[in-house]
């Protein structure tokens, strides 16, 4: 029995879910786009790297140490004679893996313990947040570089290191917009329906918790970058002949006055891979909640 | 005619001051004994300004809040005493509608999931049946089952509350709770989904909580009609009872203010109260309406009235 | 009857990423001196975008008035520059709105927003705006005015806080009031107090009042004429009793009939198919006619022109008019 004639929903010419919505918000935001297109070169560049790089990155070539750019080493040659270019094109496996690796361990210990303080609140509240606080006074460079003295270096251990003590943004982040999705109606109306706690996490909470802490994940992944690269270059983390870009400065270090390049390139690519993602997140910020235009 | 449900001293108090250290004690007494009956396949209207508990009241009935006291028997069971597994289970026989469209939907939920969840939840139906169902109920409400895959904001407010209704009624329910359903739509939706829950109660045999603000709105829908003041019962009987014969002072200045849509009785004479609606925090002692009515008595300031029956299914708590 | 406020043919549109939103399409309105005017119409059928036209409050961007004239005591509005307008606004013409929560400062006193309202508009001292302030607030029955004064708007209820916005409002007397939905947001009892006061106030200062709202009771009660938007357009005008004992507009007949009445029972509610239209690509012809159980072919094709019917009655429909 139709009681009423059927209305057609408004959008007619625009069929989208929020989804497409923001998505479209996010296309019209020039210096996210800017960012996509940095990230996804570099992605391109790091799978693609054996194609790339004109010669292995470990390979040595002492008749041509430390010399400048030109055909057969676009970017030059560092103190053992091997591919600046290729080192950094290699390198770029290892930026991505790590910024990967350590923001998914930050986000899922950070978004799992949120999680769970958020909604549940009372004590554990209390507990989470307590320990979450704590760890996050500590300067994390610190911290990682205690650890690492502790465990040694390499870089799965700066990994490790960067992503136990940096989960404390996600963890805030995710509580806070638990609380407040907890309390809007439609998660009481699925209580209404029966729905079980873990069912309400899963399928009523944590989808509409996504938008900020992917924001956070791609505002995360340079600060990872940067400081793994920073314990590279203090030497605790990948350990030679690895072509991690902090190493690589590092190597440079001693002739920065007559073989400039092997630290300048590492350098500005760290700076662009920083910059791609920190413009990225911009725009996704925007596009997911236009008033929070910081 | 059976009684469906039955409300006995139903309190909802909050703490003031919630946290780890509760610093100074009182507390907010949204409900604070309430006790009415609703009879199967009726309406019964639950009227009061805001902060009178009416939307507490209605969700603590369907235990969506724990309440701080009392009892709820719904077709005799009492529900206080049920574990979670045997309460959850009983959902299916309980529904409820919120007040605003735009919140109550999950914006990361497609309509099917929206209405079908409480079949899955309930293990009602086969997959395929379920789609079947949604869509079914769907055309039922007056929607198009083609926008089964849509996401809640792609739709007008009036037709998301017919999504929400749709999920309320998709596991058959027999007690629906209105929580001022039409409040946040327009005039002439108002009416189309009026229209709809009385139809859908004719068919399916419903019996409805419907909690308003809006004494017409009550007054077109309702069997009964129960009236809150700050938390607490002031007056309760039949619709016709109500409105012939309000006893209740606020009851009656209540209903003499409503503005009619008619210029030919805007000279009537009305009870304008003085002072304001008072908080469920700091509610005066006594009965409560005491502040600004304009037949109180001592006894008034010192106790609260009981709700005792003045004639043949009309109560009134009031000590005139 | 002299006219104090006249709207010809005001076109209000906004440009917004989804299109071109034709939120006003030809406005034509008459307040008269003394006079309480309502408008009524559901969500979106430009009764708040007038009341900002008027006041010249539309965000531009995306709003643009792009055509018509608004007649102040003679005088075009939209001819006026910014700095005469801020003169006008709280002036001559004052605008109250919904939710008083929200347009009152939280973090300055009462006392301190009242006061600017006066500073702003009159030439005053010190001492002297604090003497007219708590007059305004005295005006208002805001009970113990001088201690309340010195209290912030959270301490205020809601019906107080409507109070304190009439009072800033009305503290410079002005010609004509606008009220944008401003009992709404308040509880049935609170708003019959609030009403009452305007009621009392209109007849104290002799202002007249344009009063926005979607509750045809409160029109039914307050008002003595009476104008019905929809769409964008002023679709009928008449006479309080007029409009509510004989409505000839298909759409007001409808609204009329589809609201529950708290002093009687009905049998039934009108039901007027389909739901408002989009304002960014409005149906051609009368924007009604996609809803309208009448509609003829010319409904479909030409926009109705407005009519008067009978003296004081207009109304903007096809049915009428054929001669």
């Amino acid at each position: 029995m139709v009681l009423v004639e059927e209305e057609r929903p408004k959008f007619e010419f625009k069929r989208s879910s929020q989804l497409q919505m923001e998505l479209q918000r996010l296309r019209r935001h020039r210096p996210a786009m800017l960012g996509l297109g940095i990230t996804l070169i570099i992605l391109v560049i790091a799978l693609l790297a054996p194609v790339i790089a004109p010669h292995p990155y470990d390979e040595q070539n002492l008749e041509r140490m430390l010399a400048g750019p030109s055909q057969e080493y676009p970017l030059g040659t560092d103190a053992v004679g091997r591919c600046v270019f290729s080192r950094i094109v290699y390198g770029s496996r290892i930026a991505f893996l790590v910024g990967i690796v350590v923001v998914s361990i930050e986000a899922g210990i950070g978004i799992t313990l949120g999680l769970f303080a958020g909604y549940f609140g009372g004590k554990l509240d209390t507990v989470i947040s307590g320990i979450t606080d704590t760890v996050w006074a500590f300067p994390p460079m610190v911290l990682a570089l205690g650890i690492v003295t502790a465990i040694g270096p390499g870089l799965f251990n700066v990994v490790a290191a960067i992503s136990v003590v940096s989960w404390a943004p996600f963890t805030r982040i995710t509580r806070a917009k638990v609380q407040s999705v907890r309390e809007r109606e439609f998660v009481e109306a699925g209580r209404a329906i029966g729905e079980s706690d873990a069912s309400l996490l899963l399928r009523y909470i944590l989808p509409n918790i996504v938008a900020p802490n992917l924001v956070l994940a791609t505002l995360t992944f340079p600060s990872a970058l940067l400081t793994a690269s920073a314990m590279s270059f203090l030497g605790f983390g990948a350990q030679p002949p690895s072509p991690d870009w902090g190493a690589i400065l590092s190597e440079g270090r001693e002739y920065l006055r007559f073989a400039p390049w092997i630290s300048t390139f590492p350098g500005l690519a760290i700076l662009i891979t920083v910059l791609g993602f920190n413009f990225l997140g911009d725009g996704l910020r925007d596009a997911f909640d236009p008033r929070l235009k910081l | 005619m059976a009684t469906l449900v039955d409300v006995q001293h139903l309190k909802k108090y909050f703490p003031v001051g919630a946290g780890l250290f509760r610093t100074g004690g009182g507390w907010i007494k949204a409900v604070d004994d309430v006790t009415f009956q609703i009879e199967k396949g009726t309406t019964m209207g639950l009227v009061g300004e805001s902060g009178c508990g009416k939307t507490t009241a209605g969700k603590n009935l369907l235990l969506l809040q724990k309440p701080t006291a009392g009892k709820i028997y719904f077709d005799g069971e009492d529900l206080l005493q049920l574990d979670k597994k045997p309460l959850r289970l009983l959902r299916k026989r309980l529904g409820i509608v919120y007040q605003d469209p735009h919140s109550s939907l999950n914006p990361r939920m497609t309509v099917i999931n929206v209405v079908g969840r409480p079949l899955v939840i309930q293990g009602m139906e086969e997959a395929d049946r379920r789609v079947e169902r949604v869509a079914a109920m769907l055309e039922k409400v007056g929607l198009n089952p083609e926008h089964l895959g849509r996401y809640p904001h792609e739709f007008s407010g009036g037709q998301k509350q017919r999504i929400a209704i749709a999920r309320a009624l998709i596991t058959n329910p027999d007690f629906v709770v209105l929580d001022e359903p039409t409040s946040a739509l327009d005039v002439s939706v108002q009416a189309q989904i009026l229209k709809l829950l009385q139809a859908l109660q004719d068919e399916l045999n419903l019996t409805y909580l419907f909690i308003s603000h809006d004494i017409s709105v009550i007054r077109y829908m309702s069997d009964t009609v129960a009236v809150m003041y700050v938390g607490k019962l002031v007056e309760w009987a039949s619709k016709r009872q109500l409105f012939d014969n309000p006893l209740h002072p606020y009851t009656q200045a209540l209903l003499s203010v409503v503005p009619i849509p008619d210029p030919k009785q805007r000279m009537r004479e009305r009870k304008i109260l003085s002072g304001d609606v008072p908080s469920p925090k700091n509610p005066p002692p006594g009965c409560r309406f005491h502040p600004r009515c304009d037949r109180v008595l001592p006894e008034c300031k010192i106790h609260e009235p009981p709700l005792i029956e003045v004639e043949d299914g009309h109560y009134v708590a009031c000590h005139l | 009857m002299k006219v104090l406020l006249s709207i010809r043919n005001l076109k209000t549109h906004f440009y917004t990423e989804e299109g071109v939103v034709e939120a006003l399409d030809g406005v034509n309105l008459d307040i008269i001196y003394g006079e309480t005017l309502g408008l009524v119409g559901e969500t979106g059928c430009g009764k708040s975008v007038t009341a900002l036209s008027v006041m010249r409050l539309i965000p531009s961007p995306p709003g643009k008035i792009i055509a018509g004239e608004i007649l102040f005591e003679g005088e075009n509005l939209l001819d006026k520059s910014p700095e005469e307008m801020r003169q006008i606004r709280g002036g001559k013409i004052s605008m109250i709105f919904q939710d008083p929560t929200t347009s009152l400062n939280p973090v300055y006193t009462i006392g301190d927003q009242v006061g600017e309202a006066i500073r702003l508009h009159q030439l005053t001292t010190e001492a002297l705006t604090w003497e007219k302030m708590v007059d305004a607030l005295k005006l208002v029955r805001i009970a113990d005015a001088e201690e309340r004064a010195t209290n912030y708007p959270h301490q205020f209820s809601g019906g107080m806080r409507q109070r304190a916005m009439i009072a800033m409002m009305l503290s410079c007397q002005p010609e004509l009031l606008i009220a944008d939905e401003p009992t709404t947001s308040l509880d049935v009892t609170i708003q019959a107090q609030v009403l009452l006061l305007m009621e009392e106030l209109q007849r104290e200062l002799g202002m007249s009042i344009l009063l926005i709202t979607h509750n045809l009771g409160v029109v039914a009660e307050t008002c003595d004429r009476v104008g019905v938007m929809y769409s964008g357009n002023v679709i009928e005008l008449a006479d309080v009793e007029t409009l509510f004992e004989a409505p000839k507009h298909p759409y007001t007949q409808g609204l009329l009939g589809s609201i529950p009445r708290p002093d009687r029972d009905l049998e039934d509610l009108a039901i007027i198919p389909g739901s408002v239209p989009s304002l960014i690509n409005p149906p051609p012809g009368c924007r009604f006619h996609p809803r309208c159980p009448y509609a003829k072919e010319i409904c479909r094709q030409e926009k109705p022109r407005e009519l008067m019917v009978e003296k004081g009655h207009m109304v903007a429909c096809h049915l009428f008019g054929a001669d």
